[in-house]
């Protein structure tokens, strides 16, 4: 008896300790990055940062944000709006307080990468309109459910006025109601279809490197169509082994190294890992 | 089986005798030809090597001993294969190939050829090394002063090369257009092997002219424009400009009655000139001039708009025009500029010969942000140069340019700079802060329950569903029929009953008329709808009237009724026969189509 409660302790030991010891190298880095940060020494803060991300199984939006801002301060603008963007996404679950200051920074970021781009002749994602705003939302979960209760609702009221009127009573409020749930149903479930459809045919990326050579084909062989300034919206519209095709707002397209674009529907950060360091050159 | 095996064994033997001769087996030999072992210097000569082995393996080019004074062309290799059998069955491939060079010799002398081939990693000498006699004198060119445009004089050469100048004397930078040609009057291809040399000017290549015919005291020469050049010397003293040199390869005779002759090409070294470039004088030379001004130069400025808001951007475009090194012309530095942020411009340059001036237009396109309110004033741009022609400094300026910034109450305030370098800085401390806490918040999102295809699926739900129920009614109606169909099954059930009823009483008239009074005033009541339930007669006449009912039909109904009232309540009685004949008029008028349908 004694023995196996031994046992049971021991195994308890073993695989318990691996994600404490995880947690805790996490944290570690994530202090170390923050007294850095502190001390102005934004390239090594950045490098703790990263080994916080690599170690963190999930998302945490107060490190995405922390990092964002730690890569804003090296003139990584690319890098940068990527962890940004990704701190205020619903999934690393922000708090207002984080939300409010990543679009600060963001917004910052924007104004110094069209200034880059006016002065270097680059291409640039024009700025966020309310209509990229409505995509967002239509493809968002939220009107995904709202379409399918309102759908649903419908019937429900067809029911009820069927049997209303079998019975001999009349039922025109839920015929007006169950008229525009309906329409609500068709037209928002079929925009919500689009969008949705569309976001997962070409997913949403961030251009990574600060000036982005965008090719007429995927290799380095291939003539350069432009060069783009790092931190623009793309879209992921194609890809070949190594090579992503990306498109544009305005519709320029053209390929570029998997690695240079950041995809923001990506569980975990992975492209930024293989972008290159701050003050490396 | 046997034959089979004796197959195998002789393509086994083959094979083996086949590779037993890979290695070189057989001696192997090296020659060296000579096509002339006397000639002058820059004549050159034909030497062709020929490496003969047996067998196969690596055979490496022929390797020269180090020959001071002698170029070595390389013009070409052949090769030959032949294989043979010997009295022992044994395959012998032979080998023979064959390089060509030319050698130029430079200076005078006796030139020994002692080639070396490594073949099969064993280098092999020639047995009889050949010796080269030069004979002539070195060519030792001098530059010759350089004369603008000057033109050959001479046609004793069937081959010369020609540079010209369009100037002589020169300033440090000033521009001097540089042509450099090949006059020949002979049959041979004409190749440039050097070209000339540009130590201390800055070049600007510019596209060569056509080749023309040209008269050179009066024999006629073919002109070959190879290279057209604009120099900017870059120092003062006499500059020299290398001669360059070609090479003419002959063409053979035709060979119609003895063999065609080959003669070997030679060398035509271009002469070097000498320009003399004068220094940019002292006296009144701005402190910091860019040696490179030297020119006729206008500055011009312009923005792409003179109204903006404030944060707002613009574009300033400046240009510079003239004569001169348009790649390397410094305006002096750009002006400050208050209210406004600036960032590096964009550099375009473009070079043009007009006239047999060098010039062209440099812009810088300057990208402005708006930073203060009002109206914000550009100022002037300058360039100082330095003009030859009237040997003095000058300075040219552009116009100044008002902007109206239209100021914006939300705009954050900026200090007035124009340092791009503290552009950065600032906006850093722009950036909100890093949060800081005891543990990183965390999170685990799972995917989303709802996913494509359970929304697909729900959706698709809701259609499904409605039009299930719709089906379902549908059938049910079919099935048990609905309420209007049930009132019309159970009317027609009562007309039938009270025609069955009316018609059993044909024989004994017992309330024959009462059924058959009761049975019109139905049809004439379905026919006029809820609203005839109950009214007189009359009125019911009336009704059915608006109904749409004709008016003859109306008639034969009220006569009928009136018909059934007289029986029933009248004196007088009836036969079976008028009876029958008033069952038939009844039974005609309910079925004919004027009573069908109902109103309501």
């Amino acid at each position: 008896m004694r023995a196996r409660l031994l046992a049971l302790c021991l195994a308890a030991l073993v695989f318990g300790m691996p994600g404490q010891v995880r947690a805790d190298a996490v944290d570690d880095a994530f202090a170390r990055g923050n007294e850095l940060a502190r001390a102005g020494d934004w390239a090594a803060a950045i490098e703790e940062y990263e080994q916080a991300r690599k170690l963190l199984p999930g998302r945490s939006a107060l490190l995405s944000y922390n990092l964002g801002t730690a890569y804003a301060h090296v003139g990584e603008t690319g890098l940068a709006t990527f962890h940004l963007r990704r701190a205020v996404q619903r999934d690393a679950e922000p708090s207002d307080e984080i939300v409010e200051a990543a679009r600060r920074n963001l917004g910052i970021l924007q104004r110094r990468a069209e200034l880059d781009a006016a002065s270097a002749g680059a291409q640039i994602s024009p700025p966020e309109s309310w209509w990229d705003r409505v995509g967002v939302a239509l493809a968002a979960q939220g009107m995904g459910w709202l379409t399918l209760v309102c759908g649903w609702m419908a019937v429900l009221l067809l029911v009820v006025r069927t049997l209303r009127t079998r019975a001999g009573k009349g039922a025109p409020a839920a015929n007006a109601l169950a008229l525009v749930l309906g329409a609500i149903f068709l037209l928002g479930g079929s925009v919500h279809a689009l969008a949705a459809w569309s976001d997962e045919g070409a997913p949403r990326a961030i251009a990574l490197d600060t000036k982005l050579e965008v090719r007429e084909g995927p290799g380095k062989h291939r003539k350069i169509s432009f060069v783009l300034q790092g931190g623009s919206r793309v879209r992921v519209v194609d890809t070949s082994p190594g090579w992503s095709k990306i498109r544009l707002d305005g519709g320029l397209v053209g390929w570029v190294p998997e690695r240079a674009v950041g995809r923001l529907d990506a569980r975990t950060a992975t492209t930024a890992a293989a972008a290159p360091k701050p003050g490396a050159e | 089986m046997r034959r089979r095996s004796v197959l195998i064994g002789l393509l086994a033997g083959g094979a083996t005798l086949a590779t037993s001769a890979v290695a070189w087996a057989g001696p192997t030999k090296v020659e060296v030809q000579l096509g002339n072992p006397r000639t002058q210097v820059g004549q050159g000569v034909y030497v062709q090597v020929v490496v003969t082995a047996e067998g196969d393996g690596e055979l490496s080019e022929p390797e020269f001993p180090e020959l001071d004074g002698v170029q070595i062309v390389e013009q070409g290799t052949s090769f030959q294969s032949s294989m043979s059998f010997g009295t022992g069955q044994r395959m012998t491939r032979s080998v023979n190939k064959t390089f060509e060079y030319l050698l130029i010799p430079q200076k005078p002398g006796k030139f020994e050829l002692g080639v070396t081939v490594s073949v099969g990693g064993k280098k092999i000498r020639p047995k009889r090394v050949p010796v080269l006699e030069v004979g002539g004198e070195a060519a030792v060119v001098a530059p010759e002063e350089a004369q603008a445009d000057a033109r050959p004089t001479s046609s004793d050469a069937e081959v010369f090369l020609w540079p010209t100048v369009d100037a002589d004397v020169v300033y440090v930078g000033q521009p001097v257009l540089f042509q450099f040609e090949i006059w020949e009057r002979t049959n041979a291809d004409v190749q440039l092997r050097t070209m000339p040399s540009f130590d201390d000017f800055w070049v600007e290549e510019l596209e060569a002219g056509r080749r023309r015919r040209d008269m050179v005291a009066g024999v006629p020469y073919r002109v070959h424009p190879l290279l057209e050049r604009v120099l900017f010397p870059q120092k003062a003293g006499k500059l020299t400009i290398g001669g360059g040199e070609v090479l003419v390869t002959p063409h053979g005779g035709l060979g119609l009655l003895r063999p065609r002759r080959r003669r070997a090409p030679y060398q035509v070294p271009g002469k070097p000139i000498a320009i003399e470039v004068r220094p940019l004088p002292a006296e009144g030379q701005p402190p910091g001039f860019a040696a490179n001004n030297v020119g006729k130069f206008a500055i011009n400025s312009a923005v792409d708009r003179t109204k903006v808001e404030q944060g707002e951007g613009l574009t300033l475009t400046l240009t510079i025009e003239g004569t001169g090194n348009m790649r390397l012309v410094e305006p002096a530095e750009w002006p400050e500029l208050s209210g406004l942020r600036r960032y590096d411009p964009t550099v375009d340059f473009k070079l043009t010969v007009s006239g047999g001036e060098v010039g062209g237009t440099r812009t810088y396109e300057f990208l402005l942000v708006a930073e203060g309110a009002g109206t914000i004033e550009i100022p002037p741009h300058s360039l100082v140069y330095f003009d030859p022609d009237t040997e003095e400094y000058v300075v040219a300026k552009s116009d100044p340019i008002r902007i109206e910034v239209e100021g914006d109450p939300n705009a954050a305030p900026t200090a007035d700079a124009d340092l791009e370098e503290t552009n950065t800085e600032d906006e850093s401390e722009l950036l909100a802060d890093i949060f800081e806490a005891d543990a990183l918040s965390r999170s685990n999102p799972e995917p989303a329950w709802l996913t494509r295809s359970r929304w697909l699926t729900g959706a698709a739900g809701v259609p499904a569903t409605i039009g299930a129920g719709l089906a379902v009614r549908a059938i049910h109606q079919r099935i048990t029929g609905d309420e209007a169909s049930q009132r019309r099954a159970a009317q027609a059930a009562k007309r039938r009953e009270a025609i069955e009823r009316a018609r059993g009483a044909l024989a004994s008239g017992d309330g024959f008329h009462g059924a058959l009074a009761g049975l019109l005033q139905d049809v004439a009541v379905d026919r006029a709808g809820p609203e005839g339930v109950g009214l007189p007669r009359a009125r019911l006449l009336d009704l059915l009237r608006e109904r749409g009912v004709a008016g003859v039909e109306v008639e034969k109904l009220r006569e009928l009724l009136d018909t059934c009232d007289a029986a029933r309540f009248g004196a007088g009685g009836s036969d079976e026969g008028s009876r029958r004949e008033l069952f038939h008029a009844a039974q005609a008028l309910i079925e004919s189509s004027a009573w069908k349908g109902g109103h309501g």
